[in-house]
């Protein structure tokens, strides 16, 4: 084979490369942006029933707006949107997933494994569950939200909220693991004269701030307060429970803490800023019963010093009532996690079956032959509260 | 006197020189001069001195030695050696009867005077740059270093031009071979003419057909003596006030003089932003094509939204359009540098409004596009000298981008840089000192070390004394 | 110039360490082996760090000599030849398994359906220019690489990590060992990279240095080994959301809160991609090499080319890239498994007779003397 000169390749390399380039540009593989073709979806809702149906908020030119289809599951119903409004759906940046109140935990495990694995939605989006029917409050809070959306809603609601919001990959994880079921948050959009105020133990206090403000009256979004267990039935959760739920997880930020002090035969309320925790279960199985222990260790910033040195009339330092005030915000706590452990009890949302498979899972088999239900087990409290 | 004669017939344009016989101490002689190149009062004093001369003999040694003692003066006993002088502007002397001539450097060019160059602008250091005039610029090189060891090696180029070359080089200091190598290329060109030293590039650079630069230039005196410190070679070219330097590695266009001036610590910041914007000079168009195209999940919903509202509309395909967009900056700045003076004001107007705003208000192009290639045009040009081949690669890359994604863009990239580390610059690795890795260049590196701490040459250069100070300060 | 230095070798230990193992291999093992895929991991981890430490013994003993010098020298050429020739066929194999998962891994974004294998040609293009250079072009390209890389991975680390929850991977071994061996036998194809570096046998200063490259390797596999457990922890108990297209990136999708920020795991991933092409172009050199050791210069390139259009014809008529994965899993282990940890045990021999032989001639020169 002649040797050729650096000159004769260099030019054939040139020659190469310039006839790739335009075969690829000559053939229609050129291709449009995609972007244009596609329907950006930022919230998805889900209502069960006889057939799916997806309400999905897109953004575009003009700010959001709902889009609506039907089908016999998940991924007709998301045909039926890219057929009536010829676009293809795009979930890389939906952020939230709400589901109907009427949904069960088959028809919610099918929907999300389906958005998960055939959608590319982010595993990470938060799923929530609608007071009523998803449709609904989509719809309140795109005409409400206007150009904020849905997804700050949602991380305004993740901040501040007392309840933990879930994603997607761990209600599914939950739902289809050891514990088979999962907590989710109930967002809902109520008339104004509907919304009612709490004072649950883990109120967030943010009542009046954040949830966007109704335009000339009509619709409110009231923040979430309570979550719903879905399993093998699905039920709302006490406001108690609840709190106690967002003590164990590790999503839940933590927000107000409530307590009652007792002193002198009188009561002060208090509250304080939860402004660090750690939180685990523990698991064991002996004599075949599971025991659990519930463990909480909670840094708190009291709010309500002039209220304490006011019923101490100066004469004694906080510091030295501290173990009391502690005592008294660990005694809500405790309350809120038996709540929750009584809870689970019936819908394991603490994951403690999954605690007791990791513990043990050789002594788990058995366990779960003879039925696996906790309504027996030991379930205590490890509560540790520290005023910082 | 048949001498002159000789040369006066081998001339096309006899009118262009000039011959001005004398007698003198009984001897007849003539000076031969050009009417344009040689200074014509020096050749009247020439005349004159000849013409009061009283000496015995008279003859080309007593000339040189007692009577045109106030000129640059040689004996010239080649007829070709002597036509070239006269080419060049040199005077000449003839004696009647005698062989040979006398040599009289009175050449006299109409040049620039030493001014900052456009293209090396720098906020603080030495603003003297190089003119057309070989001789002016050895001198700028002399003032600023005066060793004895300064090496000018001269030889002329071109064989109609007889261009001037100089290679200069510190003897002691660069490796003796780079400046023989250089030499033995340039002894090999069998060319017509050199106007300028990039003429001289190809026959210097090992692939000549390169987008990539493999020669150093400079334009100051100042950075030519910093690099000669540092073992290079540099080749000086009658005409032109750009001077070539070798070996060449691609950082020193990353480099300014003025992180010679500046504290160190700046420098060292001024340097990584350099680094920074050439990344996204090359790297910004075809990323943004390869996201708006195939991976647009990669933006910010709000980005996201932004660009889906600013390109609804745009007839073109985004590559298509970026392409456009690139294309239309060329033809602006090509026609910014060609265009007259009377005209820039206007045409710019024209180029910033009717071609940027205006397109984009018609929809024809979209407004990121437009941000993304002048961000990307205006980040080539932190490193002006390396713009040539800044070009060609952001070309390449936003084709890839824009047909294959990042996927394209990554192999674009590693073709590009297995090809850069496969060129060599007379024994200089090319991205040296990143690759190969030179640990004790990184004092002058990405990161610059206070000139007090800069103890050691280069070795990515080759030289023969690597100690350049012998102890730090303090 | 055909050698690379310490630096560079341990960089390119590093780079390999990594570079195929980031794709599918994780989803993979999870798939394949459960919850027991982080104890997988690490014990094909273990064995592939012995695979360095027997590669680094070659090429620190070899004396100077090439990997097919030292085999001609032992067994001779008629051996070393066989040898060279089934090593080029394996890495050209292998290539096409490495190049499956780089499509998989773009399936989604870049290459629709019906082109995917010309989308190939510039990467083909590119490793075929990369077979050619000297063993300097891969060493200088890993020092350009590897910050890159480092960056890439911090950074997938720091998204992903602080959301991290690695009681998921618990419990660990609960179905005893079944689970990694079934791993260690189906999944070789997606380690023993670094026999690659027997190629700069004879070519790499540092001598014994060279055994920090093994630092490097851990480093690496450190890296790897923190992402796969988020991964592992995160889909541990549903394996099945997860398909061959995707790999790490997923978690830091996941992690991230993307719908905000954007899918800058993707980004971040193509730094990391750096590390898969380098050791792609490495597969290609040593083709290459080995073919010209086999049949000469000339015959060597001609047949590397014929090689590279057969393999670029393999992907056009790969259609279903999931079960390619699967071909890679029931009938290339163990090929892979005996050539990948054989050719540095062959080394190793090949060292000791040589070693051997030496010193009878020597014996046998002095008694002549």
């Amino acid at each position: 084979m002649k040797r050729i000169s650096e000159k004769t390749r260099n030019r054939l390399v040139l020659i190469f490369f310039v006839a790739v380039t335009a075969v690829l540009a000559l053939m229609p593989f050129v291709p449009e942006a995609e972007i244009n073709s596609c329907m950006m979806v930022t919230a998805l809702g889900i209502d069960g029933g006889e057939n799916v149906t997806l309400t999905a908020v897109m953004t575009g030119g003009s700010g959001e707006e709902s889009v609506h289809g039907e089908g016999a599951g998940v991924t007709e119903a998301l045909e039926d949107i890219s057929e009536r409004y010829g676009k293809k759906v795009e979930f890389g940046h939906c952020g939230a997933i709400v589901l109907g109140a009427e949904m069960s935990s088959g028809e919610i495990t099918a929907a999300i494994k389906s958005l998960l694995a055939e959608s590319e939605v982010n595993a990470g989006c938060a799923v929530l569950s609608a007071g009523g029917r998803a449709d609904e409050f989509i719809r309140a809070v795109v005409k409400l939200g206007g150009e904020s959306g849905v997804t700050d809603y949602m991380g305004f609601a993740d901040a501040g909220a007392p309840v933990p919001v879930p994603t997607a990959l761990t209600v599914l994880t939950s739902l289809v693991g050891k514990s088979r079921a999962a907590a989710l948050p109930v967002f809902s959009a109520k008339s104004s004269d509907e919304v009612t105020g709490g004072q649950g133990a883990g109120n967030s206090g943010s009542d009046d701030s954040g949830a966007p403000a109704p335009e000339g009256g009509g619709t409110e979004l009231v923040p979430p307060r309570i979550a719903r267990a879905v399993g093998s039935e699905t039920r709302e959760l006490t406001e108690e429970a609840t709190y106690g739920l967002m003590i164990m997880s590790p999503r839940g930020k933590g927000g107000a803490l409530e307590g009652v002090w007792e002193r002198g035969g009188e009561s002060l309320p208090l509250r304080a800023e939860i402004t660090g925790k750690s939180a685990s279960v523990k698991a064991d199985l002996t004599g075949g019963v599971p025991h659990f222990t519930l463990e909480a260790r909670l840094k708190v910033r009291f709010t309500d010093r002039y209220a304490v040195i006011e019923r101490t009339e100066g004469e004694t330092l906080i510091r030295d009532v501290s173990p009391e005030l502690e005592e008294a915000f660990a005694v809500t706590v405790r309350r809120c996690l038996e709540a929750a452990a009584e809870a689970s009890r019936t819908e394991d949302v603490l994951g403690l079956r999954t605690e007791l498979y990791r513990s043990c899972p050789k002594e788990y088999a058995e366990f779960e032959s003879r039925g696996g239900e906790l309504y027996d087990a030991v379930i205590e409290t490890d509560v540790t509260v520290k005023i910082s | 006197m048949d001498g002159a004669e000789k040369l006066l017939e081998k001339v096309a344009t006899p009118s262009l020189y000039v011959r001005t016989d004398f007698v003198s101490c009984g001897v007849r002689g003539c000076v031969l001069g050009t009417t344009d190149l040689s200074d014509q009062n020096a050749l009247l004093e020439c005349l004159r001195s000849l013409r009061e001369a009283n000496v015995t003999p008279f003859d080309y040694e007593t000339l040189q030695t007692r009577v045109l003692t106030n000129f640059e003066r040689t004996f010239v006993s080649d007829e070709k050696e002597a036509l070239d002088y006269l080419l060049a502007g040199d005077g000449l002397i003839f004696l009647d009867g005698q062989r040979g001539c006398v040599r009289l450097a009175v050449r006299k060019y109409e040049t620039r005077s030493v001014s900052e160059p456009p293209t090396e602008g720098i906020v603080k250091g030495p603003r003297e740059g190089f003119t057309e005039s070989i001789k002016t610029n050895l001198s700028l090189v002399e003032r600023k270093l005066r060793t004895p060891d300064l090496v000018v090696e001269r030889m002329k180029i071109g064989r109609r031009t007889k261009t001037d070359v100089a290679i200069v080089s510190i003897r002691g200091v660069s490796d003796p071979k780079t400046a023989e190598k250089i030499k033995a290329r340039l002894e090999k060109v069998d060319i017509d003419g050199i106007i300028d030293s990039q003429y001289l590039q190809s026959y210097l650079e090992p692939r000549p057909h390169s987008v990539f630069n493999q020669t150093g230039t400079c334009e100051k005196p100042d950075i030519l003596a910093a690099k000669l410190l540092e073992g290079r070679v540099g080749i000086m070219c009658d005409g032109t006030p750009i001077v070539l330097t070798l070996p060449y590695l691609f950082f020193e266009d990353v480099q300014s003089s003025e992180d010679y001036y500046e504290r160190s610590t700046y420098a060292s910041l001024i340097r990584m932003t350099r680094m920074a914007s050439l990344f996204i000079g090359l790297l910004l168009p075809g990323t943004f094509v390869a996201f708006e195209v195939f991976h647009f999940s990669v933006l910010p919903l709000q980005l996201l939204v932004t660009v889906v509202n600013a390109t609804k509309g745009v007839p073109f395909p985004p590559l298509a359009e970026v392409l456009f967009v690139m294309f239309l900056f060329e033809i602006i700045r090509e026609a910014g540098v060609r265009m007259p003076q009377a005209m820039g004001l206007a045409m710019s107007i024209v180029g910033a409004l009717v071609l940027g705003e205006t397109a984009v208000k018609a929809g024809m192009i979209g407004s990121p596009a437009v941000m993304i290639v002048a961000l990307s045009s205006i980040c080539t040009y932190t490193v002006p000298n390396a713009a040539g081949s800044s070009t060609f690669l952001r070309l390449l890359f936003t084709i890839a981008g824009g047909l294959l994604g990042l996927y394209g863009v990554l192999v674009c990239v590693i073709a590009a840089l297995l090809y850069m580390l496969s060129l060599d610059s007379y024994g200089t690795p090319y991205l040296a000192p990143f690759a190969p890795h030179i640990t004790s260049d990184g004092q002058d590196g990405l990161l610059k070390s206070p000139v007090s701490e800069v103890t050691a040459r280069p070795h990515s250069i080759p030289n023969v004394n690597p100690t350049r100070q012998r102890r730090s300060n303090g | 110039m055909d050698r690379v230095s310490l630096r560079q070798f341990i960089l390119l230990a590093f780079l390999l360490g990594m570079a195929m193992k980031m794709f599918n291999l994780p989803v993979l093992m999870l798939r394949m082996c459960g919850k027991d895929a982080f104890a997988t991991l690490l014990a094909e981890l273990v064995i592939d760090l012995v695979l360095l430490a027997l590669v680094v013994s070659v090429v620190v003993l070899s004396g100077g000599k090439g990997f097919y010098e030292l085999l001609s020298e032992a067994f001779g050429r008629p051996v070393s030849r066989i040898v060279a020739l089934v090593t080029a066929a394996f890495w050209l194999i292998k290539l096409y398994f490495m190049l499956v998962d780089v499509r998989l891994f773009f399936s989604n974004t870049v290459f629709p359906a019906d082109v995917d294998a010309l989308h190939l040609i510039p990467l083909m293009a590119l490793l075929a220019y990369f077979a050619t250079r000297p063993l300097s072009s891969a060493g200088r390209l890993a020092e350009v690489l590897t910050p890159f890389v480092v960056v890439g991975m911090l950074v997938l680390g720091i998204l992903t990590l602080p959301h991290a929850d690695f009681g998921g991977l618990r419990p660990v071994l609960a179905d005893g060992g079944a689970g990694v061996v079934k791993g260690v036998r189906l999944l070789p194809v997606w380690f023993g990279d670094f026999t690659l570096l027997l190629s700069v046998c004879g070519k790499a200063d540092g001598g014994k240095k060279l055994a920090f490259s093994l630092i490097a390797a851990v480093v690496a596999f450190a890296g790897l080994t923190v992402l796969s457990a988020v991964l592992f922890a995160s889909y541990g108990n549903v394996p099945y959301l997860l398909s061959y297209g995707h790999s790490i990136s997923s978690i830091a999708q996941y992690s991230v809160g993307s719908f905000k920020f954007g899918r800058m795991d993707l980004v971040v991933f193509c730094l990391w991609l750096g590390a898969v092409l380098l050791s792609a172009g490495m597969m290609a050199t040593f083709v290459l090499r080995s073919l010209e050791c086999a049949i000469g210069r000339r015959a060597g390139r001609v047949v590397a080319a014929a090689g590279a259009v057969a393999l670029f014809a393999l992907m056009a008529i790969t259609v279903n890239l999931n079960l390619a994965t699967e071909y890679a899993m029931v009938y290339f282990a163990l090929p892979a498994a005996i050539v990948q940890y054989g050719l540095p045990v062959v080394g190793l021999v090949a060292v000791a007779v040589c070693k051997i032989k030496g010193k009878r001639h020597e014996k046998n020169k002095r008694k002549d003397a």
